[in-house]
Parts: structure tokens; sequence; C-alpha cells
């Protein structure tokens, strides 16, 4: 899949350079910096939205246990609890994928003076793209995620 | 008659029909006319002994109606609901993504097109952990996201449906008791002394099978939710109605004690309607997860000497 001949290091590929180059730093940059925070905020968010429903949970199934269901509300739970860690994992993904995006754009404009020059130019008059501020997912108590907790 | 009374009419219950057994033990002794039911209580110098005698044959009205009247509260299902409501505004694209029980259309919620506007910036680049993300990722986005909106559904439908349930558990039990006590009233008229009893329970829910994205390898996702007359409170003609009967006061409250042992038996048969339901999603979620998750993406906590180079996002075409 990699073409290049593995010979990529920063800033001396076979690829783009220059101040093209740098608006390819810009895009790279606005999606790590917007767009999947954005939906890791979305994931985070319905996360917690499933987290929110352990405190009414006991109440609302209190006086079920006399008629059937092997248990009910464990089931649910432990199928609210999936659905959980699987929309926190998500969000943690997207949100270190954002990042590393953003880092990877620096990192690419320190080896290419012309590219960066245009980089920086384009974020700093791209005022429109405030820090997304991603909530801290709440994960299920016993979950084991798929990767590093924020 | 309300079901916050239910106990109060299961006293009373217990109370008429051991009067009416008084009364009726009374009948064709001699020349001495029986009672009025209203002249046998239990403190009575007369008629005391024969109240204590007979109120032990009904003793176990109130013991067997207070399962019911402690039952859930349907209200408190409504704030779970809300909350994974919730969770399927923020999950839906829009076209698609409807209730399949009410028909409700979830309107898109338009941030989660940032997902596909990020496939643009990515796509030229050619290192390992950039095409990871955009076939992991970018490109199976919105099959996955569609699943993931799916569980949510499940676990919403799921909910009402156990709310439905305990709606119609209290208005089944009510009724019964409502019954019972009328049976009760109208022990001496003329005719039959029978009565119909609509168990709402036993219809109170709907299947349907929701098919995930997928590769081929996922299951249908059997579905269980609220049927519609519920939320109306009208319950449907196809609800299972039983004629009960009962000449003596004996015979009523036996034939209460079936109909408060069938709505039992309607409850328990509902609910693992649910348990499979919620059993077979946790199934399909297991042997079948990759449909429904994201792997970890490789660009997740590189370091930057890495991130630039083959492994990373590599070179821009």
């Amino acid at each position: 899949m990699l073409s290049g001949g593995g010979r990529v290091s920063t800033g001396t590929r076979p690829g783009r350079s220059g101040t093209g180059f740098g608006a390819d730093l810009y895009k790279l940059w606005r999606v790590g910096r917007d767009n999947l925070p954005t939906v890791a905020a979305i994931y985070a968010q319905a996360c917690n939205d499933l987290a929110a429903t352990q405190s009414g949970l006991p109440a609302a199934f209190a006086g079920s246990a006399p008629f059937g269901g092997a248990d009910t509300l464990q089931a649910w739970a432990d199928l609210r609890d999936a659905v959980q860690g699987i929309l926190a994992d998500t969000a943690t993904g997207l949100e270190l994928a954002g990042e590393a995006l953003c880092t990877a754009a620096d990192a690419y404009a320190r080896a290419d003076a012309q590219a960066a020059a245009e980089y920086r130019r384009l974020v700093r008059d791209d005022g429109s793209v405030p820090e997304i501020s991603v909530p801290a997912p709440v994960r299920p108590g016993g979950w084991t995620p798929q990767w590093g907790q924020r | 008659m309300s079901f916050d009374q239910l106990m109060d009419h299961a006293r009373q219950i217990e109370e008429l029909a051991t009067r009416w057994a008084v009364v009726m033990s009374k009948e064709g002794l001699g020349d001495q006319a029986p009672p009025a039911v209203d002249q046998v209580r239990p403190d009575s110098p007369t008629y005391g002994a024969d109240y204590q005698r007979f109120q032990a044959q009904f003793a176990f009205v109130p013991t067997l109606f207070e399962p019911f009247a402690s039952c859930p509260d349907p209200a408190l299902f409504t704030p779970l609901i809300h909350d994974v409501d919730d969770v399927l505004k923020r999950l839906s694209f829009g076209a698609g993504a409807v209730d399949p029980f009410t028909g409700y259309s979830y309107g898109a919620n338009s941030d989660l097109e940032k997902m596909t506007g990020a496939s643009s910036a990515l796509e030229g680049w050619t290192g390992r952990a950039a095409m990871n993300f955009k076939e992991t990722f970018i490109d199976p986005f919105r099959s996955i996201e569609g699943n993931q909106f799916l569980l949510a559904q499940a676990l919403k439908c799921t909910l009402e449906a156990e709310q439905a349930i305990w709606v119609a558990t209290r208005r089944d039990i009510d009724d019964i008791a409502h019954k019972t006590l009328a049976a009760l009233d109208h022990m001496q008229d003329c005719g039959r002394n029978t009565w119909g009893q609509t168990f709402t329970v036993a219809a109170c829910l709907t299947s349907l099978v929701a098919a995930p994205f997928s590769g081929g390898l996922s299951l249908a996702l059997d579905l269980v939710g609220a049927a519609a007359w519920v939320a109306a409170a009208s319950p449907p003609s196809s609800a299972p109605t039983i004629e009960f009967s009962g000449e003596t006061p004996q015979a009523v409250i036996a034939s209460m004690s079936d109909a408060v042992g069938r709505l039992g038996q309607d409850i328990r048969s509902q609910r693992d309607r649910i348990d499979r339901c919620l059993a077979a999603a946790r199934l399909e979620l297991s042997q079948n997860g990759r449909q429904y998750t994201f792997p970890r993406p490789e660009l997740a906590g590189s370091p930057p000497s890495t991130l630039t180079g083959p492994f990373g996002l590599g070179y821009v075409q």
C-alpha cells in the first residue's frame, strides 16, 4: 500500500511540497481540529446519555422481580454497558486520531519552511475553528477499553 | 377506582366476600331470615364468630394483590427512555433513522457529516496509519454507525416494552379488583353472575425484525416494543377476554384468583420476550462485533516521529 520505497520521512517525500503541501497540512489540521473532535463529542455525549440511565434504572425496575423475566434489569444493563463502552471507545479513538493529525501537520510543517508558511497562514486566517471540547466519556464499570482512557 | 387504591380494594374484597359467606351460611336455616350483608361485622355480637371463621377463607386476598400493588411504576421508565432517545437523536444520519414501532423519523445530526468531510482531506495520504484510518473508520462509518444506532434502538424499544407491560398490568389488576367487587355486590341479583375479564398485558407488545448493515454475517435483530394502543390508552379488541362467573363468594374469589394467576402468567410471558430480544442483541454483538465497533485507529497515540513516517501518514500525493 505504501509507495515511495519506505523513504518517507519528515519533509522529504516524493509527494507534494511547498505551498500546495502547506494547504494539504491545513486540511489535515482542520480535520484533526474540527471534524474528528466534533464527531468524538457526539459519541461522548451519546455515551454519557446512556450512562445517565444508571441512576434511575434500579428504581424503574423495583417491584418487577415477582413477575419473571429471568433478570430483565441485568440483561438490559448488560446490553447498555456494551453499547456505552463501544460509544466511549469510538469517542476516544476519534479524539486521539484528531490529535494525531494536528500533531502530524505541525511536524510536517517544521521540515518544510515554504509549506509551513502557507500552513500557518491558512490556520491564522481561519478563525472559525474553535477548539472542540470533547466530554470525557463515562465507561461502564468493568469495561475494558480498546485503548487507553483519556 | 384507581391503581393507587388497589390494596384498599383488596381488603374490601376480603371483607365483602366474608360478609356474603356469613350471609349465605345462614340461608335456609329454619325460620330465621339470614342477615343483611351490612349487618355482618367482625365486632357484631351475633355474627362476629362466623365472621372470624369465614374471614380465614379469604385472608389470602390482600396477599394475592400485594406484588401487583408494588409492581414497577411505568412513569419511572420515561426519563430512561428520554436518555436513550437522546442517543438516537445524536447518532441519527436522518435518512432511514426511523423508530420501527412508531414510524417517528429522527432528524439528521448534520455534525455527523463531518466524518464524511474528513475523507477528502485524508484522500491522498499514503502512510499505513492514514490508510488504516480511512479503511476502518471513515469508509465504513455510515454502516457501523448505523448498526450502533440499531443497538440503541434495541435499548429504547425494550424499555418501552417494559413500560408498556406495567401500564397494562396496572390497568388489568385494577380491572380485576373492580369486577370482583362488582360481582360480590351483585351476589343476590337475578340471573347468572358472570363478567368478562380482558387481559391487555397479553396484547401490549409487538415484534418486528430489523436488519443491521452487514457484510452478510449478521443476524437480523428481533426487536420487541410497545404496541401502539398502549400510548393511546385504548386496548384493542384483540386483547383476550375470558368470562368468569361465581354464584357464591367462594366461587367469585376462585374466579378472581384464576384471573390474577392468568395475569401473572401473561406478564412473565411478555417479559420473557424482552429477555429474548436483549439476549439476541448481545449474542449478535458478541458474534459480529466488527459490524458494530471501530477498531483502534493506528493514528491514536503515535509519536510525531512515527506519524510522519511510512507507518504514520507517509506522504501526500
